[in-house]
């Protein structure tokens, strides 16, 4: 049977006669020589556990990107609103704001010319601000931070966006225009 | 006349020993191959969020494939412990 008791503390070095001080024991010694090796490598262990359990929870977030954890307001709206009763009535160059497909989900109806007409999402695609028609000056805008977008295809053109404004799909109905679903999505190349 | 014990070595061939310079650098370097993994998992989680968004959710899936794979990596890394398998833990070392 091993011993296991430890090494008695060191005492303080007696002075003999001469004014020399005895060694520590040798067992003391190797005790604090591997204490102190040991600290080391434990901490370093420390480090890479939490860079394991850091790299866990990417894994996990990247996961739950993929199965839509953070959606487009109008991804998979299926919902019918009736935007106007008559198209006629907005100005060429003109915007309605409406909501789509939720009452929080703030969108854009531009009447471009005599007979396009186009709708986007108006929730800024940088943080999420909403964005405002300023079709005077060609562009769709973001107060927040100075985004910019293309009122005819809904892609940023300056500013920090880096994503288009998903289209809302729009259907005539008589003289109204109704909202239909999700349109294309200008920055994947979908038709 | 006494002659001093001459010192052993070990014979020509034998595994070498594992050392404590050994171990501390094993640890080292796997911490730093896994903190180059974790950041290539952050990229991938960047570049998987700005593709979901765009409708490519296929490859926001291909990337949730890729840092998943990361991860095993670097369980893998985690677990692999020379100084432990060689079964020179001292007391007080975890």
């Amino acid at each position: 049977m091993s011993d296991t008791r430890r090494p008695r503390r060191e005492r303080p070095p007696a002075m003999s006669g001469t004014g020399r001080a005895r060694p520590p024991h040798p067992d003391l010694v190797a005790e604090r020589v591997s204490r102190l090796t040991t600290d080391a490598l434990v901490i370093r262990r420390g480090y890479l556990r939490i860079l394991g359990v850091l790299s866990g929870g990417l894994a996990l977030g990247n996961l739950a990107v993929a199965a839509g954890a953070f959606r487009r307001p109008t991804q998979d709206a299926t919902a019918e609103v009736v935007i106007v009763d008559d198209a006629d009535a907005i100005a060429v160059g003109g915007s309605v704001r409406f909501t789509y497909p939720g009452e929080f989900h703030p969108a854009l109806l531009l009447r471009l010319d005599e007979q396009t007409y186009v709708a986007y999402s108006a929730v800024c695609t940088h943080l999420q601000c909403e964005v405002l028609a300023r079709l005077d000056d060609n562009a769709l805008y973001c107060p927040c931070h100075e985004g910019f977008f293309d009122p005819a295809t809904g892609a940023p053109t300056a500013g920090p966006p880096e994503r288009p404004l998903p289209e809302i799909a729009l259907e005539r109905r008589g003289t109204a225009i109704v909202a239909i679903g999700e349109g294309r999505l200008h920055g994947a190349g979908q038709e | 006349m006494a002659y001093p014990p001459r010192p052993v070595r070990p014979l020509p061939g034998a595994p070498a020993e594992d050392t404590d310079e050994g171990a501390r650098t094993g640890l080292v370097t796997r911490i730093i191959i896994v903190g180059t993994i974790v950041l290539g998992q952050l990229w991938a989680l960047t570049v998987a969020l700005e593709a979901y968004l765009l409708g490519e959710t296929s490859h926001a899936w291909g990337l949730a494939g890729f840092s998943v794979t990361s991860f095993a990596v670097v369980l893998l890394l985690v677990h692999l412990d020379p100084a432990a398998r060689a079964g020179r833990n001292r007391p007080g070392r975890r």
